[in-house]
């Protein structure tokens, strides 16, 4: 943490990165729009309280992440995948073969659940390249280890999570 | 109109006002009081009658605003450029290391060549990290690299850093080939067993496979731009091209699977291998092969596009 004191770059902080943080948030809510303001907010004040204490820490950006982060996935692990109403379970595990993409909020919720219930070494590997598209190659170079074991990496996460999803819609009964 | 990811203006003044509040509270009392979601609700009048007194101001705090992330996102791709800058350096020293290595007879002559790819792939990602840096100066936004991102000042970043990415992969299928032949050479002398081989084999394919997938996403990328295809379309093709690499690898490596595993069983009736050897090769081709059912499932549905999601 930074000697400097907080309270005059707070709101300086503030202005500069609710804007990557909301969309960092927003793009792990499911277009739950009540959901990401809570989390900011909850993030948010969280800060005011540790860095008014502790200091500024080196890195705001990749602070304020990270709790955020921390927040979305206990908001994940306490709730169900389930009820998904008329969305077979084929389409769900579809979109986890198809890299994410979709534009059911609920087959969304349930991804993000099951990326909660990954390590996290894995659950941050899947969403910095399936949400926010950072090339292998960048994940490479930023981890140190060569592009064919980050395509490794992610094959076996993206596999973790199909499974461990496939597992929960059998167990609460998703239509086939 | 806000985006959906963007925070809303209301949202956004909201908790810059709770935040500083809670600082000039936990200033002036031991311990400030919780800050609850109700309180949003009642903060609510005061925020809109700043904003109606200020909305001049408020334009030019947007404007300020907009300053200060592309300020923020300047200093991330500086980040990032200190860093490819070190890895150049790193990849550099690397390959003088290992050309004495060579010289001298300690290393072997390919090592070198990965070396040098290694070199050619850190200048190329440096050359990566410029163009990123560039296009947030200009668009004062993040980078993006879908196929659907509009050009920026007549600048297409997008097609500027796939022909890099193409670079890279030639120079690792360059390597492919050189690691092959040294493979095929070990092998037909007894040195290596085929298993080396056919890895190597693969090796290549997958790389030739990633080569033709970035060619493909060119094409896509240039039609695009021409207005030749629909961003929807665009992005179903993308997700196409994705799952045909995929399967091109799979099925290169579902090949070494099935040939290793044939290799053990041979081995296991002479003693040289174990059930559990042969279990686990077993295990390792019917995943791979369920990969590519899987892959198969998923071509079909795309070429279909009925089942295709729009993407995000």
């Amino acid at each position: 943490m930074a000697t400097e004191p907080a309270d005059q770059r707070i709101p300086e902080v503030y202005r500069q990165t609710i804007g990557p943080l909301y969309a960092y948030v927003s793009r792990r809510c499911a277009g739950d729009r009540q959901l990401a303001e809570d989390v900011v907010q909850e993030t948010w004040l969280r800060a005011v309280d540790v860095w008014r204490r502790q200091g500024l820490p080196d890195t705001p950006a990749a602070w304020l992440t990270s709790v955020a982060h921390n927040l979305l996935v206990s908001h994940y692990r306490r709730t169900r995948p389930l009820p998904l109403g008329s969305i077979a379970s084929e389409s769900v595990l579809a979109v986890v073969d198809d890299g994410f993409n979709t534009e059911s909020a609920d087959i969304e919720r349930v991804i993000h659940w099951g990326l909660a219930q990954l390590p996290q070494r894995q659950s941050k590997l899947l969403e910095a390249f399936h949400f926010d598209e950072r090339p292998v190659a960048r994940i490479a170079a930023e981890s140190r280890v060569s592009e064919r074991a980050v395509e490794g990496r992610l094959r076996l996460a993206r596999l973790k999570l199909r499974r461990l999803i496939e597992r929960a819609l059998a167990k609460n009964g998703g239509r086939r | 109109m806000t985006s959906m990811h963007e925070p809303a203006p209301d949202f956004e003044r909201y908790l810059e006002w709770q935040v500083t509040t809670a600082l000039r509270r936990q200033d002036r009392f031991a311990r400030p009081s919780a800050i609850g979601s109700s309180t949003y609700l009642r903060a609510l009048p005061i925020v809109f009658v700043s904003v109606l007194l200020g909305a001049g101001g408020v334009t030019a705090a947007g404007r300020l605003q907009q300053n200060q992330e592309k300020q923020l996102l300047t200093v991330q791709q500086q980040g990032e450029l200190q860093l490819a800058e070190v890895q150049l350096l790193i990849a550099q020293k690397n390959l003088q290391d290992t050309k004495r290595r060579v010289e001298i007879g300690v290393a072997p002559l390919d090592e070198a060549a990965t070396g040098e790819r290694a070199l050619r792939t850190a200048m190329l990602r440096l050359q990566q990290v410029k163009l990123s840096l560039e296009e947030v100066q200009l668009s004062g936004r993040a980078v993006q690299d879908d196929v659907t991102a509009p050009v920026v000042n007549a600048r297409d970043f997008v097609l500027e850093r796939l022909q890099i990415d193409q670079q890279m992969a030639a120079a690792a299928a360059v390597e492919a080939e050189k690691h092959l032949q040294t493979m095929q050479k070990r092998y037909e002398v007894g040195l290596t067993p085929q298993v080396d081989l056919l890895e190597a084999q693969s090796e290549l394919v997958s790389h030739t496979s990633d080569m033709k997938a970035i060619e493909d996403k060119i094409a896509l990328r240039q039609k695009f731009i021409a207005g030749n295809v629909s961003a929807a379309d665009a992005t179903k093709q993308r997700l196409l091209i994705a799952a045909q690499n995929e399967l091109r690898s799979a099925q290169a490596a579902l090949d070494v699977a099935t040939k290793r595993y044939a290799q053990i069983e041979k081995q296991m009736q002479v003693g040289a291998a174990s059930d559990v050897d042969a279990l686990k090769a077993r295990l390792d081709m019917l995943s791979r092969q369920q990969d590519i059912e899987r892959l198969r499932e998923r071509l079909a549905a795309l070429a279909k596009g009925g089942a295709l999601p729009g993407g995000r």
